[in-house]
């Protein structure tokens, strides 16, 4: 090989590592919610997370850049899930086992929708009142089970979990109103 | 529809969703029905995902933007204040609904600010005792010159912080500081053999396909009228008056095509607290890097010359990046080469900036905070940040200089604290 394919190879590499780390920041954000679809405990879906980044950093090469990447890149994700839990003992049930295709589907279908309804988000997130964000805090600053938060608080589990579910019923449906231009709050 | 055909209702299947996120165990019954649910119509699906979505969002957020609340959550434990679940009315979002407490918001704010004072204070008088006592420490202390260019509120604040300023020293640090007749006498190219600096293991290798440089006059060492650099040698002034004027030499990247510079660390000099089994980068620890920096000019568009701190298989890359697009200072996570997380900020790369940077070492992910030209008098509060984000599990066993368009740095150091990586005169 002579010096100008080597130049040429080289470029064609730099130029495909500027063009993976662009389309990688477009779709981290929904890669990482497939995840921790697949594998509830946060600590676990980061490292895994970071394992899908590393194939999809090595195989890059057979990506055919013709295409949408984030659907390329769950595909990789599946994969990397399949073999997460190959490694692991199975103890629980997964409802995300079967539905994982639909899942994949509707991440590739909602994924620009919710990148723009992030703004939205930090909104409505303001609009909650100051024990509501405190107990968000509590679930995922702290990374407290429901139980745990409960016992810290001295009341029951199923009231906390009830009452998280309605903070982030009320977040989605503050969102979705937001972005329909029906909300009133804040005028 | 879809209700009927799954016997699951929307709100029955997204309570379970949260509660499968939650770590609670679905039983074999609810995880059928939930998969049926998502599986038999589109929307339920995208439904779930969204869903899913919030965990993961709201998670990302709370934890990347919550230390000072967590603080103040932790005061206002000590205080007994404790936390009542909200009733239902009150969860709701409405154009009526006030925002409650807004005097405890600028409470919080004003713990927050004082318990990192007390913090920062503690650091710091901690350093200077242990330097003072352990190492038999001496140091001319001239007050009236010290304190000249620090305008600090407290007296008490003030003194401890100086004094730890004087006593700190980083375990890492590069100055480039290579007279003109050492790198004349020198036989390589580039910077390759250079040693000097401290807690190096070996010199620099230069092994890019462009050479880098030490430059002592960039006034007269410049690519021409539009290169940035060409009114002086890197610096930085605080708002309070206090400067950095770095002297002796600057390292150069090279222009044209890429060059990359390696220096492994010697490990037996990184505290010990801060290495573990798996080497430097132990899991709970604190860790303070600065340099400063100055690019040709500002371009973006997949340029760039960056400090990459770990090994090849992650790091975290500060600096102008390929995937910063708009070419403005930036930092990002680096898996495999491949650059995740990337944050940039509103500083343009061809101004010199004085970079600080801060890892928390966590189990997982690391989290890293970023000032760009902070106040130098003070810790910098974590509600300052210019630049937050997470990056991959760290194990630091290099600095890489990596760059494809012209770039300085200079004044590189990490140190357990801030005052650790103040550049000092000391250092040049």
């Amino acid at each position: 090989m002579d010096a100008t394919q080597t130049r040429t190879l080289q470029t064609e590499s730099a130029r495909s590592r500027a063009e993976l780390a662009r389309n990688w920041v477009k779709v981290q954000p929904s890669l990482m919610a497939f995840v921790v679809a697949s594998t509830p405990q946060f600590s676990d879906a980061e490292d895994l997370l970071q394992e899908v980044a590393a194939e999809i950093a090595i195989r890059y090469d057979e990506y055919d850049n013709t295409r949408p990447f984030l659907p390329w890149a769950l595909w990789i994700a599946k994969i990397k899930i399949a073999d997460f839990y190959r490694g692991k003992r199975r103890d629980r049930v997964l409802f995300m086992g079967e539905a994982m295709d639909a899942l994949a589907d509707a991440c590739s279908r909602v994924q620009q929708l919710m990148t723009e309804e992030r703004d939205l988000l930090e909104y409505c997130l303001d609009q909650l009142t100051e024990r509501s964000r405190r107990l968000l805090g509590l679930r995922y600053t702290d990374d407290l089970k429901p139980k745990q938060i409960a016992d810290e608080l001295g009341t029951s589990m199923g009231s906390v979990r009830v009452t998280l579910s309605r903070i982030r019923t009320t977040l989605m449906d503050c969102v979705q109103k937001r972005a329909a231009g029906e909300a009133n709050v804040g005028n | 529809m879809s209700e009927i055909k799954t016997d699951l209702k929307k709100s029955t299947a997204l309570e379970n969703i949260d509660a499968y996120l939650d770590g609670e165990e679905l039983s074999e019954e609810e995880a059928r029905k939930l998969e049926q649910w998502i599986k038999t119509d589109s929307d339920n699906a995208d439904q779930a995902f969204r869903r899913v979505f919030l965990h993961s969002y709201l998670r990302e957020r709370f934890q990347v933007r919550s230390i000072g609340e967590a603080q103040a959550r932790e005061r206002e434990k000590q205080l007994n204040v404790p936390l009542i679940l909200p009733a239902e009315s009150e969860i709701e979002i409405n154009s009526a609904a006030k925002k409650t407490a807004p005097v405890s918001e600028s409470r919080r704010r004003i713990l927050t600010w004082r318990w990192f004072l007390l913090i920062g204070i503690g650091i710091v008088s901690t350093i200077n005792l242990s330097v003072m006592f352990i190492k038999d420490f001496q140091l001319p202390y001239d007050e009236e010159k010290a304190f000249e260019p620090i305008n600090f509120d407290s007296h008490y604040a003030k003194k401890t912080f100086l004094m730890a300023r004087i006593a700190a020293q980083p375990f890492l640090y590069e100055g480039f500081n290579y007279s003109e007749r050492q790198l004349g006498e020198k036989a390589s190219e580039g910077i390759n053999d250079l040693t000097g600096g401290v807690g190096w293991a070996g010199p620099w290798v230069d092994q890019g396909r462009n050479r880098s440089a030490i430059i002592h006059d960039t006034k007269k060492v410049n690519l021409g009228k539009n290169d940035m650099r060409l009114f002086g040698q890197l610096g930085f002034s605080d708002q309070y008056g206090n400067m950095l004027l770095t002297k002796g030499g600057q390292y150069r990247s090279g222009a044209g095509s890429e060059t990359v510079a390696v220096r492994y660390l010697d490990l037996q000099q990184v505290p010990k607290s801060l290495s573990d089994t798996k080497g430097f980068g132990a899991d709970g620890e604190i860790l303070w890097i600065s340099f400063m920096a100055q690019s040709y000019d500002n371009a973006g568009g997949g340029r760039y010359a960056y400090l990459d701190f770990g090994n090849e298989e992650s790091s975290l890359r500060i600096g102008k990046l390929a995937s910063a697009d708009r070419g403005n200072w930036a930092a990002a996570g680096q898996v495999n080469g491949t650059e995740i997380n990337t944050a940039s900020s509103e500083v343009l790369s061809g101004q010199a900036a004085l970079i600080v940077a801060r890892i928390l070492f966590r189990p997982g992910a690391e989290e890293v905070d970023l000032w760009l030209n902070p106040p130098l008098n003070r810790i910098p509060d974590l509600d300052d940040v210019n630049l937050r984000l997470m990056a991959p599990d760290l194990r630091i066993e290099r600095v890489k200089i990596v760059s494809n368009y012209s770039t300085d740095f200079d004044e590189l150091r990490i140190g357990v604290s801030f005052v650790d990586v103040i550049p000092a005169e000391d250092y040049d």
